[in-house]
């Protein structure tokens, strides 16, 4: 199994507080992708080991303001993945409509005439299709609002909008 | 919203066909690919399906009544497939692929395009073109949905003396 990095956004009155959102939120998360358990950077740097946790995280706080230069950071690095993998899903997506007909793409058949670029980009598209739709991929998310994984711009600005006396804050984790 | 599925197994007799489907059905539904499912050995089921009288809890595809009810969830997936395919062609045609991520129309967009995308869902037909279980795939082999015509004859090729039945289910997503 392998476990990959998120970063969970929420509001609150205190660290403690978003702490505490961030937690339940990533129980959530972690049965969705079936994992039994989750570690938040609060615990022992054996543990960090363990889950192979990129020793450039190692220091990393349990929580921090969405606004600190290591919360923008992490943020940005939720977001980039997330962008790439979709963009570059859509762009085969694209070529499939283009060059091939629906019943190609249903059965999965690229015809040998096509240049050998777009033939190859083509194989499994089915599976590119979902990486667009986002239905049951959710190991390629790594960035959410609370529960909900943030999938476009217009949801990244809307989460990141600070809520009346509460402060953004975020919470790294391996899922 | 409700839809009649197809699960298609390979069984030596009625009774370990209906366990094996309803083993499907629950591995569907764990998975959050349904929400939830009825069989038709439930009154409740075949009184709210009135236009499918013909269907028994299970039925040999052999039968002309099991034959008939595999050919109209063929139609119906393919069907459900081409809908979402124009949804997509129109969408990677007319929008960009920031505004495909954004569910956004572009502001020169033609009127008549804009009725005929379905924007703010784009991302649900997209889904629909995948290969994971749900709406638009009515047929399945065990709990792996059936996604092109190769795959429903491999699934309706009986194998190693054992018969080959279907499994009617309404589930709903």
């Amino acid at each position: 199994m392998s476990y990959g990095m998120v970063t969970v956004i929420v509001h609150a009155k205190d660290e403690e507080e978003a702490f505490k959102k961030g937690k339940n939120a990533l129980i959530e998360i972690a049965e969705e992708r079936d994992h039994d358990s989750y570690i938040t950077f609060d615990c022992e740097k054996e543990r960090l080991e363990e889950w192979e946790v990129d020793p450039a995280y190692f220091d990393l706080p349990p929580v921090l303001l969405a606004s600190s230069s290591r919360g923008m950071e992490l943020i940005e690095r939720g977001w980039q993945y997330m962008a790439g993998i979709f963009m570059d899903a859509l762009k085969e997506v694209k070529l499939a409509v283009e060059f091939l007909t629906p019943e190609e793409i249903m059965e999965e058949v690229v015809p040998k005439y096509l240049p050998e670029e777009i033939h190859v980009s083509l194989f499994c598209i089915r599976d590119r299709f979902l990486e667009v739709g986002g239905e049951g991929k959710v190991y390629l998310k790594e960035l959410y609002f609370e529960t909900r994984p943030i999938t476009s711009r217009k949801s990244l600005n809307s989460a990141l909008t600070p809520r009346e006396g509460l402060r953004t804050y975020v919470i790294p984790a391996l899922v | 919203m409700h839809m009649l599925i197809r699960i298609i197994v390979h069984a030596e007799d009625e009774k370990q066909a209906f366990a094996k489907a309803e083993n499907a059905l629950n591995e569907l539904v764990k998975e959050n690919h349904f929400d939830y499912y009825g069989t038709f050995d439930s009154e409740q089921i075949r009184d709210s399906y009135v236009d499918w009288n013909y269907l028994q809890p299970v039925m040999l595809v052999s039968s002309p009544n099991g034959k008939h009810f595999i050919e109209k969830g063929w139609e119906n997936t393919v069907k459900g497939f081409m809908e979402a395919f124009e949804q997509v062609k129109l969408a990677v045609q007319y929008l960009s692929l920031e505004e495909i991520m954004e569910r956004k129309f572009p502001e020169d967009l033609p009127e008549d395009i804009k009725k005929r995308i379905n924007v703010l869902s784009i991302q649900v037909y997209f889904d629909e073109l995948g290969n994971q279980p749900g709406h638009p795939k009515y047929l399945y082999h065990d709990y792996d949905p059936i996604l092109c015509k190769t795959e429903l004859e491999f699934a309706l090729n009986p194998k190693e003396g054992l018969k080959v039945y279907v499994v009617p289910a309404d589930v709903h997503y």
